[in-house]
């Protein structure tokens, strides 16, 4: 096991380091730095740029240079704001977390009983219904529904019953004085992690039913009820815990993805995580930013990966990893 | 007929009367069982045989409530005289795995494969009765013991699928006597194994059987097992009784051509076949349960058969033709014995 965890951590440094360099090339290929000092026609300024950037070298003299840093632990400064990267990316990484926290807590146990609930009761009206709103959750673009969640849960209330303040926040993870996990913070979160655990839920419970109504019918879950164990024991012990494993896998996985992948929710509610650290670098052509955020979010995807296999092996005895 | 205790003999452990299974399916509703009827008396071991879709499955898995719940199951289906069939789930739960246990074919399947074996043999235990900790784990090993496994200590704490093929099955039959049931279901114990570890299995069983006094439905397709372990025989042919005869009589006197045809089937070590002869086989295909012929469900395929005549006229009752000998057949003088068959 320590063998195959270091093997496939090995395995994951050129990957990350390939993926960081096409970030890094592309960017400066299709953005220049010094575009505004090249609008104000002064040529003095725009090979100072060019040449504190040192843009004359090759890309991948460039990309090494900021490589040999990175390992380092200087990433450089943003092209846009000239703030340390090492500081911006886990300020923006934490925001993330909480967020994919609390919205992967809330979409597992959600997602477990109801897809446990619509195997367990397969065809009932409730099955039926969890069916339709998983559907909905899947069709339904996470921007839509943030903003139609905006409207209906806090601009529209606050509206309809003259409130002072909404009931819940829609900019960012605290109100500007407040910190740490209070009430306003609860204000904030629950229309953001609510946009992403009705995706996560959606495909996370049709998921947890499929494997459940698949362990339901095994061979080893009629022996337990020829044991007389009864029904409850069965579901949980026999069923849950076998359909568990496939779900934690996929969960990982998913959890990987989502470091990089909740731009849309963090754009709509302005909470400064990697997804909208993404989106503004790209936007200015921040190179460093964007050649760090791939090297941090490639990791992290490495790692949950990894973190997969390695759930796989310990939650089933018949997986051994070599 | 009163709820007599086990010490009266005359009490059979478990009396079945008119079971029939309607199992519905996209084509239809598929009549698995028919009105079938028998007895199991202490301390017996009854050989339940047939095809595969002769309903020996069902019939097991019905006695103990154990279908899906879309199964259609009625009739009478008494243990020690007391009605289990239509019983709550409550009730069946105090049931199962303490006064009846089922032994599963493919034991590789019917484990659960991420729970250690000593926990699930231990489960079988536990859930009927409190014990724990180290008394719990004695009579675990003591189990694993009794049914041959070596190392029981050690091999409690491994999963399913590090154990053998054969000593799956002994861990099945471990289980199932954890709590020394007064029956036990074995639905073709034997099927998934090597001859010689069949051999060893079936040992086990007997071994147990004369330790318990259980008594025993021993579902399989297999005459040779049937041969070796049943005291009776009750043999199915399309979700019906066409059989029941003690074991002897079954083998030497069938008195029912689908009988007489599955033992004339069986390859022999002891009469060498001429090159030139093929073995004997039952012509045709078992019919679909969907779309079962008029008359006796067996005659399209039966050598004897009066058709058109009583033979796809009127269906065959199970009727006696000799000291607790029944056959559901209109001509039974008419099955030959099985050794002129093959001439």
């Amino acid at each position: 096991m320590l063998t195959y965890v270091s093997r496939r951590l090995l395995y994951s440094v050129p990957v990350v380091i390939v993926a960081s360099f096409l970030m890094f090339w592309m960017v400066r290929e299709t953005y220049d730095p010094c575009a505004r000092l090249r609008a104000s026609r002064d040529a003095a300024a725009v090979s100072r740029c060019e040449e504190r950037l040192r843009l004359d070298d090759p890309v991948v003299t460039q990309y090494g240079r900021w490589l040999g840093d990175a390992v380092r632990g200087d990433l450089g400064e943003s092209s846009r704001t000239h703030e340390a990267v090492e500081e911006m990316i886990p300020r923006a990484l934490w925001s993330s977390v909480q967020l994919i926290f609390w919205g992967v807590l809330i979409s597992a146990v959600v997602a477990i009983a109801l897809g446990v609930y619509s195997a367990v009761r397969q065809y009932s009206v409730l099955d039926y219904t969890f069916t339709g709103l998983s559907f909905l959750g899947l069709a339904m673009p996470p921007f839509w529904f943030g903003l139609l969640a905006i409207e209906l849960l806090a601009v529209g209330p606050k509206r309809w019953f003259d409130l002072d303040q909404p009931l819940f926040y829609i900019v960012g993870l605290h109100s500007g004085d407040s910190s740490g996990f209070d009430l306003d913070y609860l204000r904030h979160l629950v229309l953001p992690v609510m946009t992403l655990t009705v995706q996560i839920v959606a495909s996370w419970s049709r998921f947890q039913r499929a494997e459940m109504l698949d362990v339901m019918s095994a061979d080893y879950v009629r022996t337990a009820r020829a044991k007389g164990v009864p029904r409850r024991q069965v579901i949980l012990r026999h069923g849950l815990r076998n359909a568990l494993v496939p779900l934690l896998t996929v969960m990982a996985l998913d959890i990987g993805a989502l470091f990089g992948g909740v731009i849309v929710t963090e754009t709509i509610f302005s909470i400064p995580g990697m997804g909208s650290l993404f989106v503004t670098s790209l936007s200015d052509g921040d190179a460093p930013v964007l050649a760090a955020w791939v090297l941090v979010t490639a990791s992290l995807i490495v790692a949950f990966n990894l973190l997969a296999d390695v759930l796989y092996s310990v939650l089933d005895p018949r997986v051994r990893l070599t | 007929m009163t709820s007599a205790p086990l010490a009266d003999p005359a009490t059979p452990v478990l009396s079945v009367r008119g079971l029939t299974v309607d199992l519905p399916t996209e084509q239809g509703i598929l009549r698995a069982v028919d009105g079938l009827g028998f007895e199991v008396a202490p301390g017996e071991t009854l050989g339940v045989v047939g095809e595969s879709g002769s309903g020996k499955s069902v019939t097991a898995l019905a006695i103990l409530g154990l279908l899906p719940s879309s199964a259609r199951v009625s009739g009478a289906v008494e243990l020690h005289g007391r009605p289990i069939l239509g019983a709550s789930e409550k009730e069946l739960e105090q049931v199962r795995g303490a006064q009846v246990a089922m032994i599963f074919q493919d034991a590789l399947a019917a484990l659960n494969p991420v729970m250690p074996v000593g926990t699930q043999v231990g489960e079988a235990i536990t859930v009927h009765r409190e014990v724990g900790g180290a008394e719990l784990r004695e009579r675990v090993v003591e189990l694993l013991d009794v049914v041959g496994i070596p190392n029981p200590a050690e091999r409690a704490d491994q999963y399913p699928h590090e154990y053998s093929g054969g000593m799956r099955q002994r861990a099945m039959i471990a289980m199932a006597i954890a709590n020394d049931p007064a029956l036990l279901i074995a639905d073709e114990p034997t099927t998934a194994l090597d001859v010689t570890i069949q051999a060893q299995v079936l040992d086990v069983f007997r071994r147990i059987q004369e330790r318990t006094r259980s008594s025993v439905i021993l579902v399989t397709h297999d005459l040779g097992v049937v041969a070796g372990v049943a005291d009776r025989v009750l043999v199915l042919y399309a979700g019906r009784a066409v059989e029941v005869a003690g074991v002897d009589r079954t083998f030497y006197a069938p008195a029912h051509p689908y009988t007489s045809g599955l033992l004339a089937s069986l390859p022999r070590l002891d009469r060498r076949a001429r090159r030139d002869r093929r073995l004997h086989q039952i012509g045709g295909q078992p019919p679909s349960p969907l779309a079962l012929p008029a008359g006796c469900a067996f005659h399209p395929r039966c050598e004897h058969a009066e058709v058109p005549g009583r033979c796809d006229g009127e269906g065959p009752e199970l009727r006696e033709v000799g000291p607790g000998h029944l056959s559901a057949c209109h001509f039974p003088e008419r099955v030959p014995a099985p050794e002129t068959v093959e001439r």
